[in-house]
């Protein structure tokens, strides 16, 4: 037997060359008894080990360690006898990576002094005086349990290393314990390990020289090989001290906090009393007796798998957004529970959606519900900090996410870690078109001028795809809590992340799940801080308390609905890409539920599973609404017998095709997956063939399962659909009803959404909304609501002004006299930062007191105007230069990114006759299927992996948006103006579905971008 | 009026570079990329008509003509092309500037009463630049920032007038000065863009706008001062031609003339009291490029008698493609004569001997015959000693390393005896020659040690021995 206690996964980043899954697998079928993973100054790749034991039940024992490095001279191993060396390891880890900046650690000799509990494994370095210093050091610990590692490496030094071993062990009385350092389960992972070395090197495998490794010793070995190798002896020892380790990560058990319950209370009786409090409000009306058998239901559950901290802590969480007036909405299948709708985690009633509540929570899967609440963007670093504070920065932490390898960044360090041009791999990166499914990547390199036949070629793809997947570092999550107890880090290492005063655990979300741990995702979602804007404007004007259960009450609105149907939505949320848009004269939804699906239905996986068409025909009552069985109606009933949500596909797998429960959730973990280690065909076979042999039709089970594909990374439950669908209406209420409280709300929400504030002003104006520019007289720091003759206009505030600070406009506006600031000086004398003086000019904010742009430049730039003696000798007006209108066009896109005045192509209709070409407002006058010219800005240029090769091209003119679809032969004759122009003109035909939905499919693709040049726009992207 | 003309070369590089292309075949889309830019800076008209601009991105203009041909940009290099072009023109004209590294400006007003009027004197410096092989914008002017300015627009006028000079100058755009950017950006912002414009407004006001150095600019501009310029002076290196009194076929024939130009660089030696250990002798012809013979001493040398015995060696091997026209001799590389150190009873002379065989087996075998031991950076025996051309301080990182290693590995018929191993080497699986080997220390029964190896196919080779 034989047990590895010194064993490196790529978790330790540029160094292990295997996963922790392919150490352990292959340590098992080797016959070893135990396998410490010891990634350095990590415990990261501990748990993905973990998993994989437990997962395929492999006969080896698992021990939790770390390697580190104090300096030249000393390295070692710790590993975890038990569960206090283990708090104690992860304490250290903790330690050393908080004094470093993200990804490096620091040891400290006091971190060595602290060792009590773990077994130290130390790594001789062979220089003698050195560890004869660390070996008097260590033996002088009395609470040290130290061990010689000795390593055979076969590198032609190990009679120095063996001579070392000896003398210490001789000299110190320290035990030796055989060891390998492994860095590959494989030998034949040393390409790939040379690879990585040279990528943290910075440098060619060529030129690593001796500094790599000079064979794959650092592989997993054969036991008969290991016994050759190192004296029985040490090896006996290694097996001892494997055996002394005692500890497994099943142990750890996570508290939550326990001040969220009331002193004399119990987390049972405080959740339920909350419940019924939510009750009174949520159902003034007294509840039914089916949803009073509901709660009681989802509380059992929640009583039988001690949810209710969990439930609580966000409960805890919402209410102090509630308190803070900060709009959240809760989704996930836990989310859109009763129990949640009752503690206002989520707005969305239970009534109106059927959510499997028990896939989430249930007793035979021993995992943590989901609950993820969005907050407004804006505020988000409230909730953060909140927690932060209520439970104390050692408490608390963000999960982390793997950064893995992906094409581009494998395929670019493999490259020049063999010695390839950085130019030549940037020009092929660039030249791979990664979404042909026709030509597989490695194919196009032909075309690129690297053979495939060539070895080094060869080389280059072989260890590019296996590279593809491998950790490269942690990052943040984007906004998943974990909070506990005790201090965090007796749990799980904390280490530093990018952004200051953040830290991370060493586990993202799959480890956290895998432990069974809970964490609590705070997101952001910038429309919940439109909507709220947009309340608190109208709650201003109209003191009824607009908010969303108001709005829902209010019941299915059919204008709003109308307004929907004719994809009006820009700005919305959800429904307002160009796809949705697409998608809404053809689904015309009418009711809350039918934008639950329409939000879903756009989505890789319905489109993939060829699920839209025969969803929209049996809509329309086109083609009769079926079920092959009573169980698929049972889970197809609620759209219409087509599979669109995540959950009914798996629920399918479970009627249709004879899963299990068990093997269900599999399915669900490995579309979740899917990307990363491609197990989801493992289901293929058993899914088609399951359903074949209940009678299915062979192609709607070949189309089931790429509906699951598409599902992989894109999941999209039905519970995530009904929560967006929500703020969804929301959102297009309040663009119906109130349009410019919406706009400001939405202007003063950005950076969100789909749009930028130049295509919401068009929309805006499109509605026949009034909007002013920025002006030093007029704006505040955000975007107003003002009056003018009775009508409701957007005055732009200064924050769209580039390089003008927030400090800076506030003051200018607070320091404004009642009747405005009368000359530039004025606001020069509030020593306003002279850039942000020129800023404001730019942005023609002092045009109603100092003239046009040129004009305050000029006044501005006179330096003498700043001294005490010239303060009062204003600039006679000698400069009389006027910027031309294409200037102006130009300034205004610079400066605040819009122009409320003009557009490019309006200006070019002044400028030269176009008669010939259409406006996007006279579209829908031409007939289907007539030779149409349009003209306009190229906004957007979208190549969906489901369209096969297609371009949308999203032009925009003075009237509106066109979508000009170009198909792969059209893009590919006419490439250089598909790619360069920014003004394009298309001749194509135009294609007015029954709905109303217009395409042109471009024939013929003009640059005009020199039309602009001529007015003189040449050098600006408008946007 | 002072008259300067200023050469803008605005592709040197291409420039350099076609006289190879057209040497080897057909013209194909070139571009000169900057890679720290990340721009397109210079293009060939193959290429411009595929789309390409200057100030493309290398992606782009990939995307344009994915065959584009890329040439990288190489500041030095256009300055050496450029240096080689005044040292050209030195001979017609004697005030040149060297403005950047790919421009020069003349100053042609006090070169005028040589050649009689401004025409003849154009005529000439064009030509020359032109034969040259170099593409460039042109103009005159006043002063040489004036005539900047006008070549960097592009107007290729020579001209003495002044009228048409100012005019020219007005329409000029500000991006072309030497304004810095930021100036430039600022009087954008107040819609100047022309020089014309600038000069239009009030001196007061603009010096109440913008720096010293602004001012002074315009000021040399309008040709109000003149700024001080560094002129070009050909380099100190010795360089003379010699061209034959006939066609020379035999290369015995060259000797006389390669030992004139040996002559002449002993005096140019000995008058500066130096040495060189490297010189260049080139062989011309009326067709072919020029032969370069390299010289190279092992220790520097002043005299011609040491330099010609090193060149008789070369030239005994030396093939001539065609008749020879002229013979030149450069010498770039000089040391200082050095008399301490060597004292009578040092090993001196037995070092020169050896120095001395050195550089006749260079010259006689040429540069690369002779080399020197090196500890290599690689975990393979073969690779942990190199020979490198040039000598170093062998030492070795490991103790294992054999005295003597083979050039081929033999196999082992020997009975032996394994003394020390295995060290396995499995490594360079990158190269054509990858490496998977259990080497061991064997003794034979006479006490011999060697190196042996197994390879993959566990046959035994003997590789090297242990003194």
């Amino acid at each position: 037997m034989y047990s590895e206690l010194f064993c490196q996964s790529h978790f330790s980043f540029l160094t292990g060359a295997s996963s922790p899954a392919q150490l352990v697998t292959t340590a098992s079928f080797l016959g070893y008894e135990a396998i410490a993973i010891t990634d350095e100054c990590s415990v990261a790749g501990v748990v993905r080990a973990y998993a994989e034991i437990t997962q395929q039940k492999l006969p080896i024992k698992l021990i939790a360690g770390s390697y580190f490095r104090f300096d030249d001279s000393l390295s070692f191993v710790l590993l975890c006898p038990n569960k206090e060396a283990y708090t104690e390891l992860c304490r250290i880890i903790t330690n050393a990576r908080r004094r470093s900046s993200k990804g490096e650690y620091q040891l400290a000799e006091w971190d060595l002094r602290t060792i009590r509990h773990c077994t130290l494994i130390w790594l001789p370095s062979t220089q003698q005086e050195k560890d004869a210093y660390w070996a008097t050091w260590l033996t002088s610990q009395p609470n040290i349990n130290a061990y010689i590692g000795a390593q055979r490496l076969l590198d032609g030094q190990d009679h120095h290393r063996f001579a070392a071993y000896t003398q210490l062990q001789d000299q110190f009385e320290l035990p030796v314990v055989a060891c390998t350092g492994v860095l590959m389960h494989h030998v034949d992972n040393l390409p790939l390990q040379h690879v990585l070395h040279a990528t943290q090197a910075h440098t060619t495998v060529s030129k690593l020289g001796r500094s790599a490794l000079s064979n794959a010793e650092r592989s997993l070995r054969t036991i008969s090989k290991l016994k050759k190798l190192f004296p029985a002896k040490w090896i006996s020892n290694a097996l001892d001290v494997a055996r002394d380790c005692l500890f497994s990560l099943a142990e750890l058990r996570y508290q939550y906090p326990s001040e969220l319950i009331p002193e004399g209370s119990s987390p049972t009786r405080y959740l339920r009393e909350r419940v019924e409090a939510g009750i009174k409000v949520r159902f003034p009306n007294g509840l039914t007796d089916v949803l009073r058998a509901l709660i009681e239901k989802e509380l059992s559950l929640i009583r039988e798998q001690e949810y209710e901290y969990f439930f609580l802590t966000i409960y805890d969480i919402v209410q102090f957004a509630k308190a803070r007036k900060i709009l959240y909405q809760g989704r996930g299948s836990a989310a859109n529970s009763i129990v949640c709708y009752c503690l206002e985690i989520t707005a969305v009633d239970p009534r109106q959606i059927n959510v499997l509540f028990e896939r989430f929570i249930s007793k035979e899967r021993n995992e943590p519900p989901d609950i993820d609440v969005d907050f407004e963007h804006q505020r988000r670093e409230e909730i953060i900090q909140y927690i932060y504070e209520k439970y104390g920065r050692e408490r608390t932490a963000i999960a982390s996410t793997v950064i893995c390898y992906r094409f581009k960044s494998a395929f670019k360090d493999v490259g020049k870690a063999l010695g390839f041009s950085e130019s030549q791999l940037t020009f092929v990166m660039k030249q791979i078109n990664r979404r042909d499914s026709v030509i597989p990547w490695q194919s196009q390199l032909e075309n690129l001028g690297l053979d495939p036949k060539n070895e080094r070629v060869k080389l280059l793809i072989n260890i590019t795809e296996q590279l593809l997947g491998t950790p490269r570092h942690l990052s943040q999550h984007v906004g998943g809590f974990v909070i506990s107890s005790g201090p965090l880090y007796e749990l799980v290492p904390v280490e530093n992340a990018a952004m200051p005063e953040r830290t991370i655990i060493q586990w993202d979300k799959d480890d956290i799940e895998t432990l069974g741990l809970l964490k609590v995702d705070v997101l952001a979602l910038g429309m919940l801080s439109a909507i709220r804007r947009t309340f608190d404007l109208l709650n201003k004007q109209f003191p009824i308390g607009v908010d969303i259960p108001f709005i829902t009450k209010l019941g299915d609105d059919k204008q709003v609905y109308d307004m929907i149907c004719q994809a009006d939505t820009v700005g919305v949320f959800q429904i307002e890409s160009r796809a949705q848009m697409s998608m809404l004269p053809r689904l015309k939804p009418r009711r809350y539920y039918d934008l639950v699906v329409q939000i879903a239905i756009v989505r890789p996986g319905p489109i993939q599973g060829d699920m839209v068409h025969p969803y929209l025909l049996r809509r329309h009552g086109k083609e009769a609404i079926t079920y092959p069985s009573e169980e698929v109606k049972e889970v197809l009933s609620r759209t219409m017998g087509v599979p669109i949500f995540q959950e009914q596909v798996i629920k399918l797998a479970m009627v249709a095709a004879g899963f299990s429960g068990g093997e269900a959730d599999q399915l669900r973990r490995a579309m979740a997956s899917w990307k990363k280690d491609g197990r989801i065909f493992e289901f293929k076979e058993k899914l088609i063939k399951g359903m074949v042999s209940k009678g299915y039709d062979t192609s709607f089970s070949n189309n089931l399962f790429e509906q699951i594909k598409g599902f992989a990374g894109y999941g999209f439950p039905e519970s995530h659909s009904a929560s967006f669908a929500v703020l969804a209406y929301v959102s297009c209420w309040l663009k119906y009803y109130f349009p410019v409280e919406f706009y400001v709300a939405l202007l003063n929400s950005w950076p969100m959404g789909f749009y930028t504030p130049s295509q919401l002003v068009l929309d805006a104006k499109r509605h026949h909304i009034s909007v002013h520019a920025p002006c030093v007289n007029a704006s505040n720091y955000e975007h107003l609501i003002v009056e003018y003759k009775g009508e409701k206009q957007i005055q732009l505030g200064l924050t769209l002004v580039k390089g003008l600070s927030e400090k800076s406009a506030i003051h200018i506006v607070s320091q404004r006299p009642s009747i405005g600031y009368s000359n530039i000086e004025a606001v020069r004398q509030l020593s306003v930062r002279s850039d942000e003086l020129e800023a404001l000019a730019s942005a023609d904010a002092f045009r109603h007191i100092a003239g046009n742009r040129y004009q305050t430049r000029w006044r501005l730039m006179n330096k003498q105007a700043d001294l005490p003696l010239f303060e009062n000798s204003h600039d006679t007006d000698t400069f009389t230069t006027a910027p031309t209108t294409a200037e102006t066009l130009i300034e205004d896109y610079a400066s605040i990114g819009l122009s409320v005045n003009d557009h490019p192509v309006a200006l070019l209709h002044r400028e030269q006759e176009l008669g010939f070409i259409t406006l996007a407002s006279a579209l829908p006058l031409k007939a289907h299927k007539s030779v149409v010219k349009v003209l306009g800005c190229v906004t957007g240029r979208q190549a969906p992996g489901s369209a096969a090769g297609v371009t949308f091209l999203t032009l925009e003119d003075n009237t509106g948006n066109m979508n000009v679809v170009v198909w792969q032969a059209t893009s590919r004759a006419q490439h250089k103006t598909f790619l360069k122009a920014k003004l394009m003109q298309v001749n194509g035909i135009i294609e007015c579905s029954k709905e109303g939905v217009i395409h042109i499919i471009a024939g013929k693709l003009i640059d005009r971008t020199p039309w602009l040049e001529k007015i003189n726009m040449a050098s600006r992207d408008f946007h | 009026m002072m008259l300067w003309a200023y050469f803008y070369c605005y592709q040197l590089t291409l420039d350099s570079y076609k006289k190879v292309e057209s040497a080897t075949g057909s013209e194909v889309p070139t571009v000169v990329y900057h890679e720290k830019a990340n721009q397109i800076l210079q293009a060939n008209t193959l290429a411009i008509n595929e789309g390409i601009e200057c100030g493309h991105g290398l992606a782009q203009a990939a995307a344009l003509c994915p065959q584009v041909h890329i040439l990288e940009y190489n500041r030095d290099a256009e300055k050496e092309t450029l240096l080689s072009l005044a040292n050209r023109l030195y001979p017609l004209a004697s005030d040149i500037v060297i403005d950047s590294h790919n421009a020069i400006a003349i100053r042609l007003d006090n070169l005028l009463q040589y050649y009689g009027n401004l025409e003849a004197l154009w005529r000439v410096l064009f030509d020359e630049i032109t034969i040259a092989g170099i593409h460039f914008y042109f103009s005159t002017a006043w002063g040489v920032e004036a005539a900047r300015l006008l070549a960097k627009n592009k107007t290729n006028k020579c001209t003495d007038k002044k009228e048409t000079i100012t005019l020219l100058l007005s329409g000029c755009r500000l991006e072309q000065t030497e304004l810095d950017a930021k100036t430039i950006a600022t009087l954008a912002k107040v819609g100047v863009r022309q020089i014309g414009q600038l000069l239009k407004l009030p001196v007061h006001e603009l010096g109440q706008r913008f720096s010293n150095d602004t001012i002074r600019y315009l000021t040399a501009l309008r040709g109000e001062t003149f700024p001080q310029y560094v002129l070009f002076r050909p380099s100190i290196s010795f360089q003379q031609t010699k061209t034959l009194s006939f066609e020379v076929e035999n290369t015995q024939h060259l000797l006389p003339s390669i030992k004139a130009l040996l002559q002449s660089l002993e005096h140019y030696l000995r008058a500066r009291n130096l040495l060189s250990s490297s010189i260049l002798f080139q062989v011309h012809f009326r067709e072919e490029e020029p032969l370069p013979i390299e010289v190279n001493g092992a220790m520097p040398f002043a005299t011609q008698k040491d330099w010609l015995v090193l060149v008789e060696l070369k030239v005994e091997t030396l093939l001539l493609p065609e008749p020879a026209i002229a013979v030149s001799l450069t010498c770039q590389q000089f040391e200082p004569i050095e008399n301490d150190g060597n004292d009578f009873f040092s090993h001196r002379f037995t070092t020169v001997a050896q120095k001395q065989l050195i550089g006749r087996l260079k010259a006689k075998l040429g540069d690369g015959s002779t080399l020197h031991p090196k500890a290599g950076d690689s975990h393979t025996f073969e690779g942990m000693t190199v020979n490198h051309i040039e000598e170093t301080s062998p030492s070795y990182a490991s103790d294992i390393t054999p005295a003597f290693l083979f050039c081929e590995p033999m196999p082992l018929h020997l009975s032996t005896r394994i003394c020390f191993g295995p060290i396995r080497i499995q490594t360079e699986w990158w190269s054509n020659n990858p490496s998977k080997k259990d080497y061991f220390i064997a003794e034979t029964s006479h006490g011999v040690r060697l190196l042996v190896f197994k390879d993959a196919k566990a046959h035994w080779w003997t590789q090297g021995l242990y003194s």
